[in-house]
C-alpha cells in the first residue's frame, strides 16, 4: 500500500492552489478579471433565456392568483385613491411653495430627471455572503462601475463589474455593500451607514447608530448622497426594527427593503445624474439666513 | 461521453441554480441546488466524481456569482469528497438515502465555507454562522429527493456504466 498515491497528490495540490489564490483574491492582491468575464459572458446568454421562460411562468401563476384577489384589492385601491387624491392637493400646494422658495433662495434649478437604462436580471446567487446579480446590459448601453441601480421602489444597489454586454450588480443586502443613508424624517435626518447582513440576508441594517441616536421604527431611510456612487434621496426601506448591541454604546436598525428583492426582475440603471447641487449655504458666509433657517440641524451619529 | 455528460449536467446545475431557483427565495434563502449535485453524484459515482464535481461546481458557482473566491470550490470538493467515500457503504436506491445525506451534507458544506471566510479574514458573528449554517438546510433536503433520482437515473446511465 502506497502512502501518498497519485490522485490523493494531486488533491492535495488542488486544495493548497485554490486556497492560495482564495487568500491572495480576500486580500485584493489578485482578481479574477479574465476567467469571471469568460464565464459570466459565455453563461449569461443560457441564463437570460430560461430566466425569461421563469419569468412567463411565474407571471401566469401569479396572475391566476391576481383574479381571485381582485375585489377586494379593487376596495383597498379605491380607499386608498381619496387619499391620495387629498395628498395631490397638498403636494401642488407644496411644490408652489417650494419654487417660490428656491425662487427666494436663488437656488439654481437642477435637471430633476435621471437617465435610466433598462436591463432585465439573468442570474443571480443569493449565496452565504455575497448578493449580486447579473444584468443584460453592459459598456455597450453605456454602463460603467459604480452606477447605481435601481427600481420604482427604490434602491437596489450598484454595478461592481460591467462587460460588453453584460454587467453584475452588488445588491445592497451584500455583506460587503455599504451606502451612506440618511432618516428621511425632518425632525431626526440622522446619518449612518447602511451594510448587507449575512445572518439575515432580506434585512440590511442601518449600523453604528449611537444609542440615542433618533431613529425609530417605521422611519424611512433615503440615500444620502454622501460617498460619491447613489444620488441623494433614492429611498432604500423602512425601519422595522432598532435593536441595542451589546457592548452598550451602539445600535443598529434593521431596515425592510423597499425593494422586493425575492422577486427581482427588471432593475433600472441610472447612466446620468442631474449635477449636484450647489452647496446648501453655510451660516458663517452668508448673511441673509431666512428666519427660523433652511434646515434642521443634522445630529451626527456620533452624538 | 462521460466528460460531456459530466459537463453538461454541470452547466445545467449553474443555469439553473442562477436563474430559477431566485424565483423561490425566502427571505434571501434560496436552495443550494449544485451542492445537492454533488452529493448524489458522489453518493452515486464515487470519491473522484465527487471531489470532481464538487470543484468544477464550485470553482465556477465562485467565478459565476461575484462571491467571495474561495468558498464554494473548497467547501463543495470537501462535501463531495466525504460523501464519495459512503459510494459503496450505502443502498442507491434507499429513500431517505438523499434526505439524510443532504442534510448532513448540508451542515458540514455550510461550516467548511463559514472556516473558510474565516480563515480568509471575515469575520463574522456567532449568530451569523448558525444562521448560516442551518437556515438553508430545510430548503435543500425539500429538493433533495427529486435531484437524486434524477442524478441517479444520469450517472446509471452514462457515468457508471460507460467507466
Amino acid at each position: 500500500m502506497r502512502f501518498l498515491d497519485k490522485k490523493t497528490v494531486v488533491l492535495i495540490i488542488a486544495v493548497l492552489t485554490v486556497f492560495l489564490l482564495a487568500s491572495l483574491a480576500a486580500r485584493g492582491k489578485y482578481r479574477f478579471d479574465v476567467s469571471e468575464q469568460i464565464i459570466t459572458v459565455v453563461l449569461a446568454p443560457m441564463e437570460y433565456v430560461v430566466a425569461k421562460v421563469g419569468y412567463s411562468i411565474k407571471h401566469m401563476t401569479t396572475s391566476v392568483s391576481d383574479i381571485i384577489s381582485v375585489y377586494q384589492d379593487n376596495q383597498t385601491l379605491k380607499t386608498e385613491n381619496e387619499g391620495l387624491r387629498a395628498n395631490i392637493n397638498q403636494s401642488a400646494e407644496i411644490q408652489a411653495e417650494n419654487t417660490r422658495l428656491r425662487a427666494l433662495l436663488d437656488y439654481k434649478k437642477t435637471a430633476p430627471q435621471f437617465d435610466y437604462v433598462i436591463a432585465t436580471v439573468v442570474a443571480r446567487d443569493p449565496s452565504t455572503w455575497s448578493n449580486v446579480i447579473v444584468i443584460n446590459r453592459g459598456a455597450k448601453d453605456g454602463l460603467t462601475k459604480d452606477m447605481p441601480v435601481v427600481t420604482p421602489h427604490g434602491l437596489v444597489g450598484n454595478l461592481v463589474e460591467v462587460y460588453a454586454s453584460t454587467a453584475k450588480v452588488q445588491l445592497i443586502l451584500d455583506p460587503r455593500s455599504a451606502v451612506g443613508s440618511l432618516v428621511q424624517r425632518t425632525d431626526s435626518r440622522v446619518a449612518a451607514i447602511i451594510e448587507g447582513s449575512s445572518a439575515r440576508p432580506a434585512t440590511p441594517r442601518m449600523v453604528n447608530l449611537a444609542r440615542d441616536a433618533d431613529v425609530v421604527k417605521g422611519d424611512v431611510i433615503i440615500t444620502s448622497g454622501l460617498g460619491g456612487i447613489y444620488p441623494k434621496g433614492l429611498v432604500v426601506g423602512e425601519v422595522s426594527d432598532v435593536v441595542d448591541e451589546a457592548g452598550g454604546l451602539l445600535k443598529y436598525a434593521a431596515l425592510k427593503t423597499a425593494v422586493d428583492f425575492d422577486r427581482l426582475e427588471e432593475v433600472m440603471v441610472i447612466v446620468r445624474q442631474p449635477p449636484a447641487p450647489p452647496s446648501p449655504p453655510t451660516t458663517t458666509t452668508t448673511t441673509t439666513t431666512p428666519k427660523g433657517g433652511t434646515q434642521p440641524p443634522v445630529k451626527g451619529a456620533g452624538k | 461521453m462521460k466528460p460531456l455528460i459530466f459537463g453538461v449536467s454541470l452547466i445545467f446545475g449553474l443555469v439553473i441554480q442562477a436563474t430559477l431557483l431566485p424565483l423561490i427565495t425566502v427571505k434571501g434563502v434560496s436552495p443550494d441546488l449544485l451542492l445537492i449535485m454533488v452529493v448524489s453524484w458522489g453518493l452515486l459515482a464515487g470519491k473522484e466524481q465527487g471531489v470532481g464535481l464538487g470543484f468544477f461546481a464550485g470553482l465556477l458557482q465562485d467565478l459565476a456569482s461575484g462571491a467571495v473566491f474561495g468558498m464554494n470550490v473548497l467547501s463543495k470538493m470537501a462535501t463531495g469528497y466525504f460523501t464519495g467515500m459512503l459510494e459503496r457503504k450505502v443502498f442507491k436506491e434507499q429513500f431517505w438515502l438523499p434526505i439524510m445525506s443532504v442534510l448532513v451534507a448540508t451542515i458540514f458544506n455550510n461550516a467548511v465555507m463559514m472556516l473558510v471566510l474565516y480563515l480568509l479574514g471575515y469575520s463574522q458573528s456567532l449568530s451569523e454562522i448558525v444562521a448560516n449554517v442551518l437556515y438553508p438546510v430545510v430548503y435543500n433536503v425539500v429538493l433533495a429527493l427529486p435531484v437524486h433520482f434524477l442524478v441517479l437515473r444520469v450517472t446509471k446511465k452514462w457515468i457508471i456504466t460507460a467507466g
